[in-house]
């Protein structure tokens, strides 16, 4: 560990009075037994309920009668016992141990819809309940996320909670997904949130290492989903704030499975899973082509037309086996786990396999002390073909191709040339794409509560992935014909060192306080290395011998430090009231802006608690809760690693190494970008409990956004990033839960989301600048991110389209006024006239986002549903538009048939606007039903077996195949864009869990 | 009791050991090294050198000769790209935004931007004098010619880059004086030659830095109106035997005009003849037109003049073809002019036909034709040929914006587009990414 350096030991010697609490003296413990059931209000017993000693390293959970017991080791005193169970409001009981023996506890669970007795430690420094906290929290279960059919974490959060967009950018088995908590808060960043998995700050790089868009996986995609006991997540700079400059697009905490005492438990699944194309495009069916290029001479002649879709679209499976064990004794409880996941795609040749293993292990050291340490490793590989935007790929040749040629390979074994791209069975059948990933993420974990009230925690995390890709295409491919390969490493190491404290106290009978502390160092190491070759020999898919070989290589280092101080105080344990400060910096922040601080306020109200509530709206709002929430959090995604330096490229001329000025020269001045967020909402109960609403409204002011603003040349450079850009993100999100039936053997629960949100950026330098799909998406000063701005057409004032005089539609001309807008011209003929003319024709952002979710079970029956909507965004439809000009497309059978003037389609495609679709979806995302037969067989406790189908159907009315996907995989600002994507296939799955 | 005690104690003290170490604050950058490791030793500044002249020889002669090459009629424009036919077309058409101006702008203040570095920080990294004399003298050398440059194409330019963004312009003769000034220290600081270090790392085989320096000097003092001190320079030169020096390229940094002039770039052409109309089209039996000019090549676009092309030879004649820093003929020129014009015509005459005449041009440049024919008594005339003979002589060399306008001072360059005349700007309007960004830029000249 070079990077730490000894010395400075004076900085952190600060830290030594508040360690030196731990040194406090106790006094002689007594046995004692506690025991019980916990039942729900019904009666009904609660399984795996969990059973608490306040403050103490005592705890247990009860059995399948709802029975525990517990012994303890406690001094004398009066001590509190919590009763918690997922979905049920938690209780204390206080528990007298003045003298020895048996105490018995019988607690029935009142049910917590909103779970607001849950106890969360996101953003909260400790271990808090969320009725505390002013801040809005997202929670997800196992069941939830084990339920969901997905292969990765992203994917199961897709839908679950309001305020979250889940986009699976390509139907590829090893694509990659974007998320976004409320919005977009960058342009030049990302907007993914900040992941920590069992305090391991992880590694979701998207590593590009094939030079394939749509296939490049983000890291996350390394970890087992079913691994996974809760998730939590909060959204925003107002709740993240003492996560300080990683976390203004909000945390997404993760917590896997950890052994529980008693009998070992094993557990087992297995799956098999059966992938299909969802829906075909429409193309062309007119056995006819025309006769000549001059597009007034509309005579024909006979052709074959094929359906490439057949031949590149083919049905496929996957196969997914999971076996977990767990246990303990004593002081010493463990978890293993080990799976592997084999999937096809449905584009023939490419899948995705991944075996990975987990082990946890947590001691008890003694009443005071403990520790836990788990490890992952995880190796995931993939076959791919190129598909989807930029350069050639298997749909893109079917976009461009004329679809009358027969693509069969000819007796001589030659590929016919399809278009300027290689024959679609080239790519299936020759080209060698293929990803290896190797992850490890390990983490340490040192607990101490040395005195009442105050736990220590200690943690080290450290995560290591390395993504290697190679590329094989063969020489003598068509259009590619001097072969090319090309192999490619990221490597990547993330170090994060934290220590927390936490101190609950009550200062009076009314008035409680929490203060946490914590600090933490951080450390990332980069590498990217690339040699590509073209010109190979025939039979060699390495680089080696190439005739021409270009390598390209960069590393970085670096460092984050941090620390923060919150304090929380409650009135009555109804009014909550909390503050906080974190100050951080970054190897990558200018030295000017090496201390960046963000403060933070929140507070909460359960009004419900307060007498002249229950004595009046009781009896319709079971609970009422406001929280608001003001704070500031940063992003420093957009800082390179030296961007505040001057970097100097090394030349080479005759043999002689140089060096030059660069034209981007660093700004020691960099910090990172800060969003100030602040969130009011208010979660209600009503009706005893059996309905549960949360309702948000945020607004996100984001200011010194880094963009690249241009110098004057007498500079001697052209360009610095700069803080110069700013961004409004205003929103609300509901989620309500419903309970309409509870009963012993019917039960049904289900949950609907909605979130909205308004985004504006400004602060662009020369009003706009273009953030890829080929340019067209744009940040641009007072529009939302992401939006087209380009050509549209010339209508006529009813906004009927100005044909020409042919009978073709055409692009608007005109001039632009003193403001920048357009406006038509026409000529004498009443025709467009001036230079063509753009304006902002599609946002890519959703006007909403919602999605409904049902559970019903009825005795060992269950049957869940998920749809999920998108609605109101724009898609610019490059498939659209390929179809429109190179004769593969409906369009052309249009023409063909005499339905529209020849030559519409051409025209269309020069008018940005034709191909501007509607992305507007409502998609089956789930569909499970399931029986669960209990204890089948001696030693088996349980088998369930599940059919379920996901993403079934979709109601939309895009053109291509899928509206989901995004050509620009998980970029920031461009979204929308759809290109030859593979889209997300439609997939069956029969699943069998045992639980011996 | 005790034992417990000092448990508790032991973990303290391992959690704040753990912590009682810091992280790095500062990485170096690996991959690409920042100023104060190239600024403060010899080796940096070596390579910064090399830099200098692979930026300068590469990318910002490229601008040099394209631009005023295109305003004045040397090239011929055979493809759509805005920047060069905003150039084609000239007149009050050429605006600030155009990238044809703002390239030659942006590449020659980058260039201008690295030698001042370099003169900065020649007594910062300890050197021997004789190292630090070749270092200062280089960098004089190299930001002489981009002010020199940027002088022939814009009525003022900053002397000094500035970080700030707010660089102070000043005008022609302050601008002359200082390449005078730079040239005139730099050729004082090497007057014993160069270190043979430097010589053999930085220059290498083909450039002798002090010829290069009094060539510059010549023709900067001939602009500036020093015509003894322009011919002595010349001479300074010619009396050394004239090796030539030349910026030299290979296939990673290949020959900026053969890149935009070769059979398989559809960008630019030489126009045929040099693009000289009328008298100044080249006599017969000119040698320097096949030394220069191949075959015909057709026509140029119809928008951006249409006039007949030919295939590029010369020192542009493929990949990797040497550029000369300066011809062996502008030297001779610059005397035959500075006589001229200082009354001395018989010498003029002699420097003139010395041209006319040559056949044993170092580079080959020989126009092989018989004694200038024209009246000897006649400034006007005289220097009508000495005119004719820079457009030819010199051709793509980025001067003949400069000699029009000196030769030429009346020539009346239309507000309208102009694809043929002589010349279609006087100077070029300032870039507007420079107006947007430095409140010191003048206004832009009427034409």
């Amino acid at each position: 560990m070079h990077y730490f350096s000894p010395g400075q030991i004076k900085r952190w010697i600060l830290l030594f009075p508040v360690l030196c609490i731990a040194v406090f003296a106790f006094s002689q413990a007594q046995n004692h037994t506690i025991q019980g059931t916990v039942t729900s209000a019904d009666g009904e017993p609660l399984i795996g309920a969990t059973v608490l000693v306040v403050g103490q390293q005592a705890g247990t959970v009860t059995n399948s009668e709802g029975r525990y017991t517990l012994d303890v080791a406690l001094p004398p005193g009066t001590y509190q016992v919590r009763y918690s169970y997922v979905g049920f409001a938690s209780e204390n009981r206080e528990l007298d141990l003045s003298s020895g023996g048996t105490r018995t506890i019988d607690i029935r669970l009142r049910p917590d819809i909103l779970r607001l007795n849950e106890v969360v430690v996101t953003g909260t420094g400790g271990l808090t309940e969320k009725r505390k906290l002013g801040n809005s929290i997202a929670t997800m279960q196992n069941a939830e996320i084990a339920g969901s059919g997905a292969v990765d974490v992203t994917g199961a959060l897709t839908g679950k909670m309001a305020g979250i967009q889940v986009t699976q950018n390509s139907g590829d088995p090893a694509a990659g997904v974007s998320v976004r908590l409320r919005s977009a808060s960058t342009v030049n960043g990302s907007s993914d949130p900040l992941y920590i998995i069992d305090g391991v700050i992880v590694n979701n790089q998207s590593t590009d290492v094939l030079n394939v868009r749509s296939v490049v996986q983000n890291r996350l995609s390394d970890v087992n989903p079913q691994d996974i006991e809760r998730i939590e997540v909060i959204k925003g700079g107002a709740a993240a704030a003492i996560y300080g400059s990683r976390a203004s697009n909000g945390v997404v905490q993760i917590f896997t499975k950890k052994g529980s005492t008693g009998k070992a438990r094993v557990s087992f699944s297995t799956s098999i899973n059966f992938n299909s194309l969802r829906k075909a495009r429409d193309f062309n069916q007119v056995p006819q082509h025309w006769a000549s290029t001059d597009i007034t001479d509309l005579s024909k002649i006979s052709v074959t037309r094929y359906d490439y879709q057949d031949i590149v679209f083919d049905n496929s499976m996957g196969t997914d086996n999971y076996l977990s064990v767990s246990g303990g004794r004593d002081n010493t409880r463990f978890f293993a786990s080990a799976s592997l996941l084999d999937n096809q795609g449905i584009l023939r040749g490419t899948d995705f396999n991944r075996v990975s293993g987990r082990i946890r292990i947590d001691q008890i050291l003694n009443d005071w002390a403990s520790f836990s340490v788990g490890t992952y490793v995880a190796r995931s590989h993939s076959n791919d073909k190129p598909n989807g935007g930029y350069g050639f790929g298997v749909l893109q040749t079917i976009l461009f191709t004329n679809n009358m040629i027969d693509p069969s390979i000819d007796e001589d074994g030659n590929y016919p040339v399809m278009t300027f791209y290689p024959n679609i069975y080239e790519y299936i059948e020759t080209f060698d794409f293929q990803q290896l990933n190797n992850r490890s993420i390990s983490d340490l974990q040192l607990t101490l509560s040395p005195v009442q009230g105050l736990s220590i925690n200690y943690n080290i995390g450290y995560d290591n992935s390395t993504s290697n890709g190679t590329t094989y295409v063969p020489i003598g491919t068509t259009t590619r014909t001097l072969g090319e390969a090309r192999t490619s490493t990221i490597s990547s190491t993330k170090l994060n060192n934290d220590l927390n404290a936490a101190y609950e106290t009550d200062l009076t009978d009314k008035i409680s306080s929490t203060t946490a502390a914590g600090y933490t160092l951080q450390y990332d190491k980069n590498s990217v290395s690339t040699i590509f070759g073209s010109t190979l020999a025939l039979g060699v898919q390495t680089t080696d011998g190439a005739g021409t070989i270009s390598t390209n290589e960069f590393r970085s280092e670096r460092s984050i430090w941090g620390g923060y101080l919150q304090e929380t105080i409650g009135f009555n344990n109804k009014l909550f009231l909390t503050g906080a400060l974190r100050i951080d910096g970054s190897s990558v922040f200018g030295a000017g802006e090496r201390n960046q601080l963000y403060p933070k306020v929140s507070g909460s109200y359960v009004i419900s608690d307060e007498e002249f509530w229950s004595n009046s709206l009781g009896s319709v709002f079971s609970s009422f809760k406001i929280r608001a929430a003001w704070g500031q959090a940063g992003n420093l995604t957009a800082i390179g690693p030296f961007d505040l330096l001057t970097n100097y490229s090394g030349v080479s001329l005759l043999g002689v190494s140089g060096l030059i000025s660069p034209s981007t020269i660093g700004n020691p001045d960099l910090k990172p970008e800060r969003q100030t967020e602040i969130e009011i909402g208010v979660d209600m109960t009503l009706l005893n409990d059996r309905i549960g609403i949360e309702l948000t409204y945020y607004d996100q002011d984001i200011e010194d956004l880094l963009l690249e603003r241009s110098l004057a040349p007498s500079t001697g450079a052209s360009f610095r990033i700069e803080n110069i850009g700013t961004m409004t993100n205003k929103g609300f999100e509901a989620m309500i839960t419903a309970s309409p039936i509870q009963t012993r053997d019917l039960k049904w629960n289900i949950t609907g989301t909605f979130s909205t949100n308004e985004n504006e950026v400004n602060g662009v330098e020369g009003e706009e600048i273009g953030i890829g799909n080929f340019g067209f998406s744009k940040a641009r000063n007072g529009e939302p991110l992401g939006v087209f701005r380009q050509g549209y057409y010339a209508r006529n004032p009813d906004g009927s389209l100005l044909l020409t005089p042919d009978g073709r539609p055409q692009r608007e001309k005109g001039s632009y006024d003193s403001d920048g807008n357009p406006i038509p011209e026409r000529d004498a003929d009443g025709q467009p006239s001036g230079t063509s003319l753009v304006k902002v024709i599609g946002d890519p952002n959703p006007d909403y986002v919602a999605s409904l979710i049902s559970d019903l079970t009825y005795k060992n029956w269950s049957f869940r549903f998920q749809f999920d909507a998108v609605q109101g965004f724009d898609i610019l439809s490059w498939d659209k538009r390929m179809f429109f000009r190179f004769g593969g497309g409906a369009q052309e059978g249009r023409e063909l048939n005499g339905e529209e003037v020849r030559g519409t389609g051409a025209a269309k495609f020069g008018i940005a606007e034709a191909y501007i679709e509607d992305g507007s979806f409502i998609k089956l995302r789930e569909v499970a039903i399931s029986y669960l037969l209990s204890n089948p067989l001696s030693g088996i406790n349980d088998i369930r077996f599940t059919l379920s189908g996901r993403n079934l159907f979709s109601i939309d009315d895009f053109s291509s195949w899928d509206p989901e996907v995004n050509m620009d995989a998980q970029s920031n600002g461009s979204r929308g864009g759809v290109m030859g994507l593979v889209p997300i296939p439609r997939t069956i799955k029969f699943a069998v869990t045992a639980n011996f | 009791m005790k034992h417990l005690f000092h448990t508790k104690l032991a973990a303290a003290f391992i959690i704040v050991s753990l912590f009682a170490t810091s992280c790095d604050t500062d990485f170096a950058n690996p991959n690409n090294p920042t100023e104060d490791i190239i600024f403060s030793s010899k080796d940096g500044l070596f390579a910064l050198s090399v830099g200098i002249n692979q930026y300068f020889s590469t990318t910002a002669l490229r601008q040099v000769i394209e631009a005023p090459g295109i305003t004045t009629r040397e090239l011929g424009v055979t493809n759509t790209f805005l920047n060069i036919n905003d150039l084609a077309r000239g007149g009050a058409e050429l605006e600030g935004i155009s990238g044809g101006i703002t390239n030659p702008w942006v590449t020659l203040l980058r260039a201008k931007g690295m030698a001042e570095s370099l003169i900065a920080n020649v007594d910062n990294a300890g050197l021997s004098s004789s190292t630090r004399n070749s270092l200062l003298a280089y960098g004089n050398f190299y930001k002489a010619m981009c002010l020199g440059h940027l002088i022939q194409m814009f009525e003022q330019v900053p002397i000094n880059n500035s970080p700030d963004g707010n660089a102070t312009f000043s005008d022609r003769s302050t601008v002359l004086s200082e390449c005078i000034a730079l040239l005139s220290a730099a050729r004082d600081a090497i007057s014993g030659g160069v270190s043979a270090e430097f010589q053999a790392n930085v220059l290498g085989p083909d450039r002798n830095l002090l010829n290069s320096v009094n060539a510059f000097l010549s023709r900067y003092h001939l602009m500036a109106g020093n015509y003894t001190e322009s011919i002595n320079s010349a001479n300074a030169v010619l009396n050394t035997g004239d090796a030539p020096s030349m910026f030299s390229y290979d296939a990673n940094n290949v020959n900026p005009v053969w890149n935009r002039v070769n059979p398989s770039a559809s960008d630019l052409r030489p126009q045929t003849n040099f693009g000289l109309l009328g008298a100044y089209v080249p006599e017969a039996g000119d040698g320097r037109v096949d030394f220069y000019l191949g075959a015909d090549a057709g026509v140029a676009l119809a928008d951006a003049g249409g006039q007949a092309i030919s295939e590029m030879l010369g020192f542009f004649e493929t990949q990797t073809s040497p550029i000369p820093i300066y011809l062996h003929g502008e030297l001779l020129l610059n005397k035959a002019e500075a006589y001229a014009r200082s009354g001395d015509l018989p010498n003029a005459v002699t420097e003139l036909n010395k041209v006319r005449m040559k056949t044993d041009d170092p580079l080959g440049l020989n126009a092989n034709l018989p004694a200038w024919g024209g009246n000897a008594g006649n400034a006007g005339e005289i220097l009508e040929e000495i005119y004719k003979n820079r457009a030819i002589e010199m051709f793509l060399t980025g001067t003949r914006l400069e000699h029009s306008r000196r030769f030429h001072p009346d020539f009346d360059v239309p507000q309208a587009a102009n694809t043929t005349n002589e010349r279609n700007r006087n100077y070029y309007p300032y870039p507007t990414i420079e107006r947007e960004n430095n409140p010191n830029t003048p206004p832009d000249p009427t034409i």
